[in-house]
């Protein structure tokens, strides 16, 4: 062992302090490669912040959207119609006869019946220069070509070595080239050979750019309204204003197939909602003994003002009781209650003689028509910035079925499901447009943020006194996974 | 070496002159390293610059405890068997067996030169190098290339004894070709 020990000894010696002056273009290259690597991390750190950003966003949006909803769980409360009621039911009922229904709810009411509510949805020795060398065959012989001349011994060897090193340029792979030198220690076997292949050929196919696929799950909190416009004789009847729009969560998921190097087509299925609330105001309708305000005065819950007016937000809107049923103009078409809500009252003007209204319905609160969507989306999808962190232009048309059509009064009897919006077309079309924002996590996984436009372009009611065309904006937030 | 410090400083607030000065310094001698680690000058050329890109990246957590010329082989040894594990990650485990050596004399390897060792060592099978370096040129043990390496101590053990052999019996046929010749 002793003598093995030796040539670890003379090799240590005659290396240990070996050194090579290094081609010129290497400290170019590190200089290069430095500044490069002091503009990438500015770039990460720019990067880091925009990831956080949208993270932060999203969930800011989650939980804002997720609180403000909450009050809209569906809670049907049970109905029973009070016996005063029934009593002016019974009233009306009588005079309704004499007057005609297409002034108090234009013309197709009295039709509207069939429409019930759907789902709810170092420093050296010795110095050698080198030149700078192409290419690794050269340089074996160079380490020759440089020797002292005093060495004639060693110039011999430099001839012989060279030839080897010519035989050596014939083959490509140089390390192939010198394990077949030694064929009977080193060739590699057959499968090996393969194996090598194999990878080679693997690592080659496996790009991103294969990955035409794409799926991915989101959640789309957003806000909702809409355009609307009523008939005169339709408005006359609608003593509230409509116009705040509804937060909500919708979400689906998604799948894309990629075309081309920077477009994609997406399609999936997504829950949308919309709707829309009345405003909050003082109720108009309250006048100083008026049935309403009697019923304000009455409750202690809520302030009074010097001339006992209610300061607490009211929604009082004309209705006309029509065999049992009590029918109303609401802001998305006309809603047929079931029963008199929980908490509310209807007053009858048949005192007041006026041939207008023949009742108005009073409750604290807010009085809401939701419309809760499937939605088919057709999206075409353009990729503005292709790199890690990617920008999406996106629009399309979207295919919205409505699978769910309720109204709600929101009062201090909680929410209750008062009835559904007549004359909803199943099938609409609306258009789409967004931006959408990702960010690769990996290969395969990547996380995006996208607000997107949904737009009705027709009115969603067949009745032609009501226009009404929902919007909704909503922040797709989303995993996506490419394969 | 009071000099050598006030030149690390530098580096670390990332001044290009003292980047320069550095390389100046040690490039040759890193090189050195490096053509010992790798299959040709290319390879070499290569971990070179990218030992280098490391050393200024993390010269700031040099402590100027022991030498700054070990800390930066350490770096160049590091890339080397860094890219050791990714260029042969494929190749399959070589048989354990310990090869008995022939005598060998010092005077031969004397007469060969330097350039003509590194070009032997080169020719070594990758990992027969790799374990020859880092045994014979580092000090290190076997347990210690076993980890780095990610082999057995075993494989390890014999790897080198078939470096030595392979080296050996090089260097003879040099010899004895200079000789015939």
């Amino acid at each position: 062992m002793k003598e093995i020990k030796k040539i670890d000894k003379a090799v240590k010696e005659k290396l240990e302090g070996f050194s090579v002056t290094p081609p010129p273009h290497i400290w170019e290259n590190v200089q290069g490669q430095l500044a490069a690597e002091n503009r990438n991390k500015r770039m990460a750190f720019t990067r880091w912040i925009a990831a956080a950003a949208v993270v932060l966003l999203a969930m800011l949006a989650g939980w804002y959207f997720n609180h403000s909803t909450q009050s809209n769980s569906q809670i049907t409360a049970q109905q029973q119609t009070p016996g005063i009621n029934t009593v002016v039911t019974t009233k009306t009922r009588s005079k309704e006869k004499e007057i005609q229904p297409k002034e108090l709810i234009g013309e197709n009411t009295t039709q509207t019946q069939s429409n019930k509510k759907g789902e709810n949805s170092g420093n050296s020795q010795k110095q050698i220069p080198v030149l700078p060398t192409p290419n690794t065959v050269a340089k074996n012989s160079l380490y020759k070509e440089d020797l002292p001349p005093a060495r004639e011994k060693q110039l011999k060897f430099a001839k012989i070595n060279r030839k080897e090193i010519r035989f050596n340029a014939l083959n490509t792979e140089i390390s192939l080239a010198k394990q077949a030198a030694e064929p009977n220690e080193f060739a590699l076997t057959n499968t090996d050979k393969m194996l090598i292949a194999a990878n080679v050929a693997s690592k080659k196919t496996d790009k991103f750019e294969n990955r035409r696929w794409k799926m991915g799950l989101n959640v789309s909190p957003g806000y909702s309204s809409q355009i609307v416009n009523h008939s005169e004789s339709y408005a006359q009847n609608m003593s509230y204003s409509g116009e705040t729009g509804n937060t909500n969560i919708g979400g689906g998921f998604a799948l894309q197939y990629k075309t081309g190097k920077r477009f994609s087509i997406e399609s999936g299925v997504y829950y949308a909602q919309n709707g829309q609330k009345s405003a909050t105001s003082t109720n108009l309708f309250a006048a100083n003994n008026d049935v309403g305000s009697n019923y304000y005065s009455s409750n202690k819950d809520f302030a009074m003002d010097a001339v006992g007016r209610v300061s607490a937000p009211t929604f009082s809107n004309a209705v006309n009781i029509n065999n049992g049923t009590i029918l109303m103009n609401g802001n998305a078409g006309i809603v047929a209650l079931d029963a008199t809500p929980k908490g509310a009252e209807i007053t009858t003007n048949a005192e007041t003689k006026s041939m207008i209204a023949p009742g108005t319905m009073v409750t604290e609160g807010e009085f809401s028509q939701v419309f809760n969507f499937i939605e088919i989306p057709l999206l075409l999808r353009f990729r503005i910035l292709d790199t890690k962190f990617g920008i999406d232009l996106v629009g399309g048309i979207n295919t919205g079925i409505v699978v769910g059509n309720n109204a709600y009064i929101d009062n201090n009897y909680g929410v209750q499901n008062v009835g559904s919006t007549q004359n909803i077309s199943e099938v609409n079309l609306s258009g789409a447009a967004g931006i959408g924002m990702n960010y690769a996590l990996g290969k395969h996984i990547s996380v995006a943020i996208e607000p997107r436009l949904n737009y009705y372009f027709n009115s969603i009611n067949n009745n032609p006194e009501v226009d009404f065309r929902p919007y909704r904006i909503g922040i797709y937030t989303g995993v996506y996974y490419a394969f | 070496m009071e000099d050598l410090k006030e030149i690390i400083e530098e580096c670390v607030a990332g001044k290009a002159w003292a980047q320069a000065k550095l390389y100046e310094l040690f490039a040759p001698k890193m090189f050195g390293v490096c053509l010992r680690y790798a299959t040709d000058s290319a390879e070499a050329e290569d971990n070179l610059q990218e030992g280098f890109i490391k050393v200024f990246k993390y010269i700031d957590k040099f402590k100027h405890k022991g030498s700054f010329e070990g800390w930066m082989r350490r770096i160049m040894v590091n890339v080397s068997i860094e890219k050791y594990r990714k260029q042969h990650f494929m190749y399959p485990v070589e048989d354990i067996e310990i090869y008995e050596s022939n005598v060998f004399s010092n005077d031969i390897l004397d007469e060969i030169s330097v350039q003509e060792l590194i070009g032997l060592i080169q020719e070594l099978p990758p990992r027969y190098r790799m374990v020859f370096n880092l045994f014979v040129m580092e000090g290190m043990g076997h347990k210690e290339i076993s980890k780095e390496m990610n082999i057995s101590e075993g494989t390890s053990k014999s790897n080198l004894a078939r470096a030595r052999e392979i080296l050996q019996r090089k260097v003879k046929n040099l010899y004895r070709e200079a000789e015939t010749k």
